[in-house]
C-alpha cells in the first residue's frame, strides 16, 4: 500500500513545517499555509493535502481540534472523490481531534480504518502513532485490556523504527492503560521510570504527563501526599510550557486528590481555576470535565444549589458535543472509508 | 422486487419480507420466520436473501427498543455481506443509523445515515427512499440541522405519497409539524399537525394519531397554549398506553413533565417525571432513563430540592459518560467484525 502523502518532493516541504511546529508554532504555520496556497493556485493536489495534514497537526498542538478535523476531513473527502484509497496519515490526524474533542464513536472509527492501513503497510515508522492513538481512545471507552495489547504493538514498532523519544512518550501510556486496568501498584514504578528518564531537556511534556498520572496513582493508592506533590509539580512544568489544556488537566486530578483528602473548599477553588483557564481556552472538553470535577466538590461541601447549577452545565456542554459529533459526521460526506 | 431477480431462492426473499410485513403485528412470529430464512439463505449461500433477512431482524429490534442489539445485528450482517463480496446496503445502513440515534450516538448514526442517503439516492430502489429520507432528517433535526432535516421530510413525504402508502404519508406529516416547530413556523406547524390529527384520526391509524398529538402538544406549548397543549399530552399518553408502546409513551410524559413546568405546576411535573424514570428503570431503558431523570431533576430543581436535584442531575451526567464510552466501543466492535470477516474471506 502506498499512502498518497508519501510522494517525496512535497514530504520535504510539509516535514519541514511539521519540524518547525515543535520549536516556533506561528512560523511553521505561515509556512504550510504559505504551501497550501501555492499548491491550490497550481492545481497540486498532493502539495494540497501534505500541507492540510501539515495545518492539521499544528492545529492540534495549538488545542484547535475541530479545524484540525476539518482539514483532515477535506483531504479524506478529496482522496474519495478522486477514487484515491483513504491516507492512514490523515485518519490519525482526524481521528486523533475527534479523541481530544471527545467524539469516541468518530475517533474509534477513524483510528482503527487508519490501523489496518499501516498493518498492511507493514512499515513500523507509521505503525507506531496510529497503534498508540488507538490505543488511547480504546481506554477511554473502557476497553482498557485491548488498549494494553495495542500500546504493546506501538512500543515495538517504535523501538524497529529507533524513534526514542517517542517510545519515552508511549512508555508513559502504559502507567495511564495500568490504573484504568487496576493495576495501579505496576503503573507506579513504570511512570517513576518515565520520569528517571524524561528528565532531560526537550522532553519535559513527557515529564509533565508521567508526573500526572504518578500522581494520579499514587492518589488511587491513598498516598494522598506524595500524589499532591507530583500533581503539583506537573501543573507547574505545564504552565511554564504554556500549555494551557495540560495545565488544566493537572489541574483536575489535584482537585480529586484533594477531595480524597477532605480538603473540600480547596477542591472547589482549584476546580473553579480550572474552569476559568478552560473558558480562556475555549477548548470545551475541557470545561465540561472541569465543571463536573466543580459540580462534584460543591456537592461534597453541602453547596447544592451551586452544584446542580454546575452539574446541567456539564449536562448541557455533553449535548452540545454530541450534536457537534453529529454535525461532525456530516462534513466527511458519507465517503465512509473503512467501513 | 429486484431482490427477487437477483436471489437465487426467490422464495426466501418474499419469506423475508413477509415477516417485515408481520413485524409491526405479530413481532414474535415475524422474528421467527426471519431467523429461518437467515438459517436457510446461509446454507443456499443466497446474499439477496440473506440482506432482507438481516434487514428484518435488525428492524425489528429497533421496533422493539433494543438498539444494542440491532446495531450488533446489523455489523454482523454487513460483515457477513461484505465477505460475499456485497456492497454496503442502504437498508441495513438505514436500519444501524436509527438504532444509533435511537442510542443518542449521533456521530456514527449521522455517518450511516447519510451514507445511505447517498447510496438510496444512487439506487433504482424507490421504496427505499422515504424510510432513508425520513430517519436521516430525524437524526439532523435531533443534532440541529434544521433546514436540512425539513427539507428532507418534504421529499420523504413526496416518495410516500408516490408509494400511496396513508400510514406512511401521516407519520411523515407528523414529522414535518415538528420539524417546522423547531424552526420557529408555529402557525404553520399547528396547521399541519391539527390536519394531521384528523386525517389520522378518521383513518383509524392510532399510533400515527397518538404522535400527532405529542408534536402538536409540543407547537401549542412552543406557542404558549399550554392548557390545550396538555390536553394533547394527556390524548396522545392514553392512546400509547393503550397500544402498550412504553418506551413512546415514557417520551410523551417527559413532554408532559415540561409543559406543567411551564405553568408552575412543579409538584405535577416532578411526578409526571419521576414516574417516566420508573417506568424506563423498570425497563432497563438506558436512553430513556437518560432523558427522564434529567426531567426529573429540572422539576426538583424548581421546587428547591436542591440536594434531590443535584442527586439527579449526576445521575444523568453518569449515564452520558457511559453513553459516550459505549460510542466508542459499538464503533470498535463494528469494525472489528469487519475486518475479521475479511481477513477470513482473504484466508
Amino acid at each position: 500500500m502506498r499512502d498518497s502523502l508519501a510522494d517525496p518532493s512535497l514530504a520535504a516541504q510539509a516535514r519541514e513545517a511539521l519540524k518547525l511546529s515543535d520549536k516556533d508554532a506561528p512560523r511553521a504555520e505561515a509556512l504550510a499555509r504559505e504551501i497550501l496556497a501555492a499548491a491550490l493556485k497550481a492545481g497540486d493536489r498532493k502539495a494540497v493535502l501534505l500541507s492540510r495534514y501539515a495545518l492539521g497537526w499544528i492545529a492540534v498542538d495549538a488545542a484547535r481540534f475541530e479545524e484540525a478535523a476539518a482539514l483532515a476531513a477535506e483531504g479524506l473527502a478529496e482522496l474519495a472523490a478522486a477514487g484515491e484509497p483513504a491516507s492512514p496519515k490523515l485518519l490519525n490526524l482526524e481521528g486523533s481531534a475527534y479523541r481530544y474533542l471527545g467524539m469516541r464513536g468518530l475517533a474509534v472509527e477513524r483510528l482503527q480504518a487508519a490501523a489496518a492501513l499501516v498493518r498492511a503497510s507493514g512499515r513500523a515508522e507509521d505503525q507506531y502513532p496510529v497503534l498508540n492513538n488507538l490505543a488511547l481512545v480504546l481506554l477511554e471507552v473502557g476497553e482498557s485490556g485491548r488498549a494494553l495489547e495495542l500500546h504493546f504493538e506501538a512500543e515495538a514498532a517504535a523501538a524497529a523504527a529507533g524513534a526514542s523519544a517517542a517510545l519515552l512518550g508511549i512508555r508513559s501510556n502504559r502507567g495511564r492503560i495500568l490504573i484504568e486496568l487496576g493495576r495501579t501498584e505496576e503503573a507506579v514504578p513504570t511512570l517513576e521510570e518515565t520520569i528517571a528518564g524524561a528528565r532531560e531537556p526537550g522532553l519535559e511534556p513527557i515529564l509533565a504527563d508521567a508526573l500526572a498520572e504518578l500522581g494520579r496513582a499514587k492518589t488511587l493508592l491513598g498516598k494522598l501526599k506524595e500524589g499532591e506533590a507530583d500533581l503539583r509539580a506537573a501543573r507547574e512544568i505545564e504552565r511554564r510550557l504554556s500549555r494551557t489544556a495540560k495545565a488544566s488537566q493537572a489541574r483536575e486530578v489535584l482537585a480529586e486528590n484533594l477531595l480524597a483528602q477532605g480538603r473540600l473548599a480547596e477542591a472547589e477553588a482549584e476546580s473553579r481555576a480550572a474552569c476559568e483557564a478552560a473558558r480562556v481556552s475555549g477548548f470545551e472538553p475541557l470545561l465540561s470535565a472541569s465543571v463536573l470535577l466543580r459540580a462534584r466538590a460543591l456537592e461534597a461541601l453541602g453547596r447544592y444549589r451551586e452544584a446542580a447549577e454546575a452539574y446541567r452545565e456539564r449536562i448541557e456542554l455533553d449535548e452540545a458535543r454530541n450534536k457537534a459529533e453529529g454535525r461532525a459526521a456530516l462534513r466527511g460526506g458519507g465517503r465512509g472509508e473503512g467501513f | 422486487m429486484d431482490s427477487d431477480r437477483d436471489s437465487g431462492k426467490p422464495g426466501l426473499v418474499a419469506r423475508a419480507d413477509e415477516a417485515r410485513r408481520l413485524a409491526r403485528s405479530e413481532p414474535e412470529a415475524a422474528e421467527r420466520q426471519a431467523r429461518a430464512v437467515l438459517a436457510e439463505a446461509r446454507e443456499a449461500g443466497d446474499s439477496a436473501a440473506l440482506l432482507r433477512a438481516h434487514y428484518t431482524l435488525g428492524a425489528i429490534a429497533v421496533m422493539d427498543a433494543r438498539y444494542e442489539e440491532a446495531v450488533g445485528r446489523v455489523a454482523e450482517g454487513s460483515a457477513e455481506l461484505a465477505a460475499l463480496g456485497v456492497g454496503a446496503s442502504p437498508e441495513l445502513l438505514n436500519v444501524q443509523g436509527t438504532a444509533y440515534r435511537y442510542l443518542g450516538m449521533y456521530g456514527l448514526a449521522t455517518e450511516r445515515l447519510l451514507q445511505a442517503e447517498r447510496l438510496v439516492r444512487e439506487s433504482d430502489k424507490p421504496e427505499l427512499v422515504h424510510p432513508v429520507l425520513n430517519n436521516f432528517a430525524l437524526a439532523l433535526s435531533e443534532i440541529g440541522e434544521k433546514e436540512k432535516a425539513y427539507g428532507l421530510f418534504v421529499e420523504a413525504e413526496a416518495a410516500a405519497r408516490a408509494a400511496g402508502n396513508d400510514y406512511v404519508v401521516l407519520l411523515t406529516r407528523s414529522n414535518i409539524g415538528s420539524a417546522l416547530t423547531n424552526l420557529g413556523r408555529l402557525d404553520e406547524a399547528l396547521a399541519l399537525l391539527e390536519a394531521t390529527v384528523e386525517s389520522s384520526r378518521a383513518a383509524g391509524l392510532d399510533s400515527v394519531l397518538a404522535d400527532a398529538l405529542d408534536n402538536l402538544g409540543q407547537a401549542r406549548t412552543a406557542s404558549g397554549s399550554l392548557r390545550e397543549a396538555e390536553t394533547d399530552f394527556r390524548s396522545a399518553l392514553a392512546i400509547e398506553r393503550r397500544l402498550g408502546q412504553a418506551a413512546v409513551a415514557s417520551l410523551t410524559r417527559e413532554h408532559l413533565a415540561e409543559n406543567l413546568l411551564l405553568q408552575g405546576r412543579f409538584a405535577e411535573a416532578e411526578a409526571e417525571a419521576r414516574c417516566a424514570y420508573e417506568a424506563a428503570c423498570r425497563a432497563d431503558h438506558a436512553s430513556l432513563r437518560s432523558s427522564s431523570v434529567l426531567a426529573r431533576a429540572k422539576a426538583l430543581e424548581a421546587l428547591g430540592r436542591f440536594r434531590e436535584a443535584a442527586e439527579a442531575y449526576r445521575e444523568r451526567v453518569e449515564l452520558d459518560a457511559a453513553d459516550a464510552r459505549a460510542e466508542g466501543r459499538a464503533a470498535y466492535r463494528e469494525l472489528s467484525a469487519r475486518l475479521a470477516r475479511e481477513a477470513e474471506a482473504r484466508a
